[in-house]
């Protein structure tokens, strides 16, 4: 039911990673609306106040903004969440590639791996 | 506030005494009934024992009221909720004791009601019609004996009347201070003891101070005479402060632990 | 809520060493300790159910009493409520006493639970006792919430209703402590805790300035602190 969370990062942080995802994959649609903070915090398990914190972080990224009486919108900048997106796949990438390099493997055999590793999913549908 | 307190503390006692008073009039029925069969010995001597026992049980009933509505619903769990209402703690000792009086008072009118219905028949119905006829008789010898009757009497009557009320008050208010002192024990064990110690302590200061009242006031009667009107009324006048004051002093003193000296487990 | 160098003992025994605490409104806090740290005596004197030995406890700035009775909402850890009693009686009891309870409010909680009013009180299991009590305290308007352990002896799942329940019914504007020695999954409900040991404060932070201190959970620094 409650999201869960890591321990050591401040929930907030985890909080703005979570939304982020839901709107670079379309979960959340650029101009939806989101749910409450009240509803929200409902929904994670996690003080309101934190959730609070957590869009507020949000709306200075630009990714939602409030609307006056009306609550909180996903941004439609396009180019903004294409940015965010390809921001989130590098970091995604770096990790895999810090922990494949962490396994022992150099540079070169780390890509190789991912390259015989993406004929599994095929190049393109 | 207090309405409301009452409300459920009436709320609280009324099955279990409606149910005694019940079974009380059911006992008293059957041994009305028996009277009719007075060669089935058995049948007399059980209604008579059954009915002993639901009056020895009303009078127990009536004093573990007073004790238990008191501690239980104070001083053990229930206290959690009691003393986190928005009610003033002199309230709600006001409202165990005035429900404590109602349930006395309705106790005693039940028992002359059953007394009356297990023992009416003919003849009885017969004597009271008798005794109302020969009222004016009676009232006419009370008078040769006394006079006339005067604003005196009428409050000789009253204070006697008041001096029994007071001296019930301040019994139920020895409880609940005995109870309020024992539960200040630091020792959860120990609080049985010290409430038995409080009672027995203040008891004995209690006459102490009432007989020291007296003594200084009426020392000088020896004898003691009906018919002395003025001595009468100033004696059970006197009882009647004394028991006020004493009360007043319990009543305070209960209120004080309740207010600063709380210790609920 | 205000403490201001409190001391409490029971005989000889010192249950709190000088608390100085002030909470903000709109907050919820954690009130987290080993068993016998004090948590308890500190509600309690919150509560005006305890006098301090010395120092001074103040609601709003006034000194616990009938006005701060009805504007704090407490949840003790007993169950406290009349046995002879059925569910819809339970009610109107609060209704009669505490003018900030919303019945209907909590007639949607016991709905949801499947909780009739008149089921009895004197069938109910200690855990939906427990539940019922929960629902009435948070049916509440009120300025201060007291929670003693509310989820102590409950399963997972009771313990997430709980949790909820909380979260979704406060006063916005309202303060809610909540006392507890599992800290596990209750930590992301909190904004602050305080870290009590043998009635003395020894940490008062916000949750997530524990996390970027210590790099680790509340529940984690707990461990480490009250290692035996």
């Amino acid at each position: 039911m409650a999201w869960v969370f890591d321990n050591s990062i401040p929930i907030y942080l985890q909080l703005v990673e979570r939304i982020k995802i839901l709107i670079v994959s379309g979960a959340l649609r650029p101009g939806e609306k989101i749910d409450s903070v009240r509803d929200l915090a409902q929904e994670a398990g996690v003080n309101p106040n934190t959730m609070q914190r957590a869009l507020g972080e949000l709306e200075r990224e630009g990714l939602i903004y409030p609307v006056r009486t009306s609550g909180r919108f996903v941004t439609e900048d396009e180019e903004h969440l294409k940015a965010l997106r390809e921001e989130i796949a590098t970091e995604k990438i770096d990790s895999l590639f810090e922990s494949l390099l962490s396994l022992g493997y150099s540079r070169k055999e780390a890509i190789k791996e991912v390259i015989k590793r993406t004929q599994y999913y095929g190049e393109g549908e | 506030m207090l309405r409301k307190l009452l409300k459920y503390e009436m709320k609280a006692t009324r099955r279990v005494f409606f149910a005694l008073y019940g079974a009380m009039f059911a006992a008293a029925v059957l041994m009305n009934i028996s009277m009719y069969f007075p060669y089935i010995n058995a049948f007399k001597v059980t209604t008579f024992f059954v009915m002993f026992a639901l009056f020895v049980a009303l009078a127990v009933l009536t004093l573990m009221t007073i004790v238990k509505r008191f501690k239980d619903n104070l001083f053990s769990d229930e206290g959690y909720l009691m003393f986190t209402i928005p009610v003033s703690t002199e309230k709600l000792i006001l409202s165990k004791l005035i429900s404590a009086l109602i349930w006395t008072a309705l106790s005693c009118i039940v028992t002359l009601l059953v007394i009356f219905t297990a023992f009416v028949n003919k003849e009885v119905i017969s004597g009271i019609r008798d005794f109302f006829a020969y009222f004016n008789e009676m009232y006419a010898q009370i008078l040769l004996y006394i006079g006339e009757i005067k604003g005196e009497h009428i409050l000789a009557v009253v204070l006697f009347l008041l001096s029994i009320f007071s001296q019930y008050i301040y019994s139920v208010l020895l409880i609940y201070t005995s109870l309020s002192i024992g539960q200040t024990a630091i020792f959860s064990k120990r609080r049985g003891m010290a409430s038995f110690g409080a009672f027995i302590g203040i008891s004995i200061v209690a006459s102490l101070l009432t007989r020291s009242v007296f003594g200084n006031l009426f020392g000088s009667i020896t004898t003691f005479s009906l018919a002395d009107i003025i001595a009468f009324n100033s004696i059970f006048g006197t009882a009647v402060l004394v028991n006020l004051s004493l009360s007043a002093i319990l009543f305070y003193a209960t209120n004080y632990i309740l207010k600063y000296r709380l210790n609920i487990e | 809520m205000k403490f201001i160098n409190v001391t409490k003992s029971y005989g000889a025994k010192p249950a709190l060493k000088g608390i100085n605490l002030t909470v903000e409104s709109g907050k919820i806090i954690g009130l987290l300790g080993p068993n016998g740290s004090g948590k308890t005596t500190m509600l309690k004197l919150a509560n005006g159910l305890l006098n301090p030995s010395s120092g001074e406890v103040l609601i709003e700035g006034q000194m616990p009493g009938i006005a701060s009775k009805s504007i704090v909402s407490y949840l003790p850890e007993k169950t406290y409520l009349n046995d002879w009693m059925r569910v819809g009686e339970v009610l109107d009891f609060f209704c009669d006493f505490y003018p900030d309870f919303s019945p209907e409010k909590s007639k949607e909680m016991l709905k949801s639970l499947g909780i009739e009013q008149t089921d009895k009180l004197k069938t109910m299991s200690k855990g939906t006792k427990e539940k019922l009590q929960l629902i009435l305290v948070m049916s509440r308007k009120a300025r201060l919430y007291l929670l003693d352990e509310p989820i102590g002896g409950v399963d997972p799942a009771a313990r997430d209703y709980i949790l909820n329940t909380i979260i979704s019914n406060y006063n916005e504007d309202g303060t809610v402590i909540i006392s507890t020695h599992l800290i596990q999954d209750v930590e992301r409900i909190f904004d602050d805790v305080v870290f009590l040991s043998n009635g003395e404060i020894i940490i008062c932070d916000s949750v997530d300035s524990v996390r970027e201190k210590h790099n680790k959970s509340v529940d984690e620094l707990f461990r480490e602190v009250f290692k035996c």
